[in-house]
């Protein structure tokens, strides 16, 4: 169901796109400053369900691409997404109908709101990842047999590169090389699909979700119920369900920063002196009890606040802070064979199989 | 060589004269409304105490926490305009824009946006444009602002035209005060233009605290040169602080915490300050109060630069011990400890006089808290051991047992035998340690800056350089110049070798 976009949405909205994070995603605190401005001069943005739109109504994903470095310098500009979005439409010939997040997960959760405020158009209620992952081509468009190309690229001077390949991967690795040309920050359009296109191959009502998942989180933050109960309240509609993975203290951190991701792993203390580890590739991937893993990828792990149940990222973890753990149920898109074959356990270098839900609990039975 | 270091908090303002390493004299006199005549009394009560000893001492070193509340309570702050040189970067979200509404009112003047600043591999973004400077500097000299915040896209890399941006007003509007916002911040330019606002706006109040400082010290007769703490611990001279603010802000735990060092001699270890509401619980390394690497809230306004990274606790020796059911504050008596505090003959039963019936402070009268008995007194210990032991657990950066000094005056509240603590240490004047850490500041300078392909040691020792050199210019004695803190991140994710390195030294100021 189509709603509008209102000015008390941005806050949860946004604390729903870091929870789905997984850990990564990046820092939301920009993208939720202009969307709030954007809001405030009167601009509205609708969000629609894919069926609302015809089968041949033409939509692309958008987002940032940069440095984490670079995004706390160079902020937004209005140039860099206008001029991106004329010339995706010059290439293709024809006016762009909706636009979509490629992961719902972070900061770009937010980004499709924003470019939707700026030129009124409106944002599918869908996304690619139902939450962050490290890699352009970890999104179900791609894994599903859909072409990133042509791929537009904008810079805030409305220098413009349209990329065009017959591997996704490549375009990956092009649109990085132009980034970092552009000043390691730059606006992507990819995956231009038809609406019908999408719907094999997108996760519906993600946005929907990233703010139901913020109100939740905010209602419990304030009494009853507790966080799970409300956010399984909120999960069970929309197929999912999450858990509390564990709950303790960090008691240490490994960071390295490898081929431009924050790899690494963070060790949690529980009060019964149980230990939970958890690895991380920007977002976390594995937690393992005893060296035995009881949850990864593409579930969702993620870290949040013991106390205020603000999400932490894998880069900003530190010893001593307090934690839950959550897991969230992967979308039933994401954990199909052929997905598991880019964003499972394997695609990440662990001999492992995805553990679901269901196998998750009976290897955590067999942990403790 | 003689000091005397004063700490002005929110209730007392704590003086101590030092000898070296010695401290000969010390008072407790009730913080001011306008902060000078409580410094003043201070002055007077040390030379009272120490009498001619006093007029030896070569150096006031002051800790305020003045201009911090100033931002906190909305008061005694001036408009600013913001210059922000960035375009066409950074367009959507204009100065001010995550600031509070009613700061925001307070403070905000004309922001203007103008093209330039620098891409991360130092390239410019675009160039800086002398003509369009010249007219905002004549809009400026026109408006009734006399405080301007100037910032630019990656500045500290380059500042180069953060420079020429305040050269155009200086020539244009030479009465204006102008902060950049390369000297005040780190990378993230919101937070790093939100500090340098911050410190524009204090301007007009930096300027009479510091004259009534130094009016304070010349009148009561000290030929002493007036200084000021700052946040990591050091000192800087009273034009520096009348010029940076901001670099006061934190000065409160910091010297508690330096105070903490010098008093127990002890370099790496956990300090607990226990105040009156309030225990500040804080990391030294080396000597220093480890600095927070976070966005840090203030007034409602996030900032990044260099403060200490401190974990504040609702315990304090006027916290207000709740009966049926038993219930540790979190509200606190605050300064009206001595009139309602049980031990003082009023109503409140307080953490004070746990202490006080216990005999670990000897105040008041023990005779008003003799109906505590030890089943109290053991529920007392177990709650606040429980906070301490967490409090201490959430700010160790490494598993297993630390050391953690206790100053405050509430510093005989903390139970002994703390788990996950390997020794307590309580030291002598552990109640003006506040004090005595700003006698002992030392003078510093530091770099955070990103190095290019001259790999990781290269990058830490030209940092380095630069550190000393910025410290020699801020007056340090190069003989006793340390580096105190070194830290580096490879950018992976640029092409090439890059590393940011921030590189922190400390010395003795020169002829003291």
């Amino acid at each position: 169901m189509a709603w509008r976009l209102d000015a008390k949405d941005i806050d949860n909205l946004a604390a729903g796109c870091a929870l789905l994070g997984s850990g990564g995603g990046g820092d939301t605190h920009p993208a939720i400053l202009t969307l709030r401005l954007l809001v405030q001069q009167g601009r509205e943005v609708r969000i629609v369900d894919l069926d609302e739109l015809p089968g041949d109504a033409l939509v692309v994903s958008v987002g940032f691409v940069g440095a984490p470095i670079t995004l706390r310098e160079k902020l937004f500009s209005d140039a860099e997404i206008i001029s991106g979005f004329e010339a995706m439409q010059r290439t293709l010939g024809r006016p762009i109908d909706a636009l979509i997040a490629a992961e719902i997960g972070g900061m770009n959760g937010l980004t499709p709101l924003i470019a939707g405020a700026l030129l009124n158009v409106p944002v599918i209620d869908a996304d690619g990842m139902g939450r962050a992952f490290p890699q352009s081509n970890h999104v179900a468009f791609s894994i599903y047999g859909q072409s990133a190309t042509p791929t537009v690229v904008s810079s805030e001077h409305c220098d413009l590169a349209i990329i065009e390949t017959t591997d996704n991967e490549r375009a990956e690795h092009i649109t990085r090389a132009i980034c970092s040309a552009m000043g390691s920050k730059c606006f992507s359009l990819d995956y231009p699909l038809r609406a019908e296109q999408l719907k094999a191959c997108s996760i519906p009502r993600t946005v929907t979700l990233a703010r139901e998942i913020g109100q939740a989180l905010r209602r419990s933050r304030n009494a009853d119920p507790d966080p799970l109960t409300a956010l399984n309240q909120v999960l069970a509609a929309h197929g999912s369900s999450a858990k509390l993975l564990f709950e303790g203290t960090v008691t240490a951190v490994e960071y390295d920063v490898s081929g431009g991701f924050g790899v690494g792993s963070a060790i949690v203390r529980a009060s019964d002196a149980t230990i939970l580890r958890v690895d991380f590739q920007n977002e976390f991937l594995v937690a393992w009890r005893n060296d035995t893993p009881i949850a990864t990828t593409p579930d969702i792990i993620s870290f949040v606040d013991g106390e205020t149940l603000a999400t932490i990222s894998s880069d900003t973890l530190r010893y001593g802070q307090r934690v839950k753990i959550l897991l969230l149920g992967a979308p039933t898109l994401m954990a199909t064979e052929q997905a598991l074959r880019v964003v499972g356990p394997r695609a990440f270098g662990y001999d492992l199989d995805y553990l679901g839900s269901s196998a998750a609990e009976i290897a955590q039975a067999r942990a403790s | 060589m003689k000091r005397i270091g004063i700490d002005v908090g929110g209730t007392n303002t704590d003086a101590v004269l030092l000898d070296g390493t010695r401290v000969v004299a010390s008072i407790k006199t009730p913080t001011t409304e306008d902060v000078t005549s409580g410094v003043h009394n201070a002055l007077d009560g040390i030379i009272q105490k120490a009498g001619a000893g006093a007029y030896e001492a070569s150096a006031v070193i002051i800790g305020t926490t003045h201009f911090i509340n100033a931002v906190v309570e909305r008061k005694r702050l001036n408009k600013v305009a913001a210059v922000r040189v960035c375009l066409p970067a950074s367009a959507s979200i204009p100065p001010l824009s995550d600031w509070p509404a009613d700061l925001r009112s307070l403070v905000g003047g004309e922001s203007y946006l103008l093209p330039g600043g620098f891409e991360v591999d130092g390239r410019e973004i675009a160039p800086f444009d002398d003509r369009m400077m010249r007219d905002v500097a004549k809009r400026i000299a026109d408006s009734d602002v006399r405080a301007v915040a100037i910032s630019s896209v990656f500045s500290p890399l380059r500042g180069e035209h953060e420079e020429r941006a305040a050269a155009i007003l200086q020539d244009i509007c030479p009465e204006i005060a102008i902060t950049q916002s390369r000297h005040l911040g780190r990378i993230g330019l919101l937070e790093r233009e939100n500090v340098a606002i911050m410190n524009a706006a204090l301007h007009d109040l930096a300027r009479t605290t510091t004259a009534a400082l130094r009016e304070a010290v010349a009148a009561s007769g000290l030929g002493a040169r007036l200084l000021l703490t700052q946040n990591d611990g050091t000192i800087m001279s009273v034009e520096t602080a009348e010029q940076m603010p901001v670099f006061c802000f934190s000065s409160g735990p910091t010297n508690s915490m330096r105070g903490a060092a010098f008093l127990s001699g002890i370099e790496d270890a956990i300090v607990i300050d226990v105040g009156g509401t309030t225990s500040d619980i804080g990391v030294l390394k080396r000597g220093f109060p480890r600095v927070a690497n976070t966005v840090v809230e203030i007034g409602g306004v996030r900032t990044l630069f260099r403060m200490p990274d401190v974990l504040s606790l609702a315990f304090g020796g006027g916290t207000r011990i709740h009966q049926d059911p038993l219930r540790l504050g979190p509200d606190s008596v605050a300064f009206r400890l001595l009139k309602e505090a049980r031990a003082f003959g009023g109503a409140t039963l307080t953490a004070t006089d746990f202490a006080v019936a216990r005999g670990r402070i000897d105040i008041g009268d023990r005779a008003c808290v003799s109906d505590l008995d030890n089943n109290l007194f053991d529920w007392f210990d177990t709650e606040v051991r429980q906070l301490i032991e967490n409090g201490v657990e959430s700010v160790k950066t490494q598993a297993g047992d630390a050391v953690v000094i206790a100053v405050g005056g509430g510093a005989p509240l903390i139970p002994e035998k703390l788990k996950g603590v390997s020794e307590l240490v309580f030291v002598e004047n552990y109640d003006v340690a506040n004090a005595v850490g700003a006698g002992m500041a030392q003078i510093s300078g530091d770099v955070d800056q990103v190095f290019s392909n001259i790999g990781r040691e290269g990058a830490i020792e030209a940092a380095t350089a630069i550190a000393k050199r910025r410290a020699l210019d801020s007056g340090a004695d190069s003989d006793t110049l340390k580096i105190v803190d070194v830290e580096d991140l490879p950018l992976a994710y640029m092409p090439g070798d890059h590393r940011r390195v921030r590189v922190r030294v400390a010395g003795e100021l020169r002829g003291l």
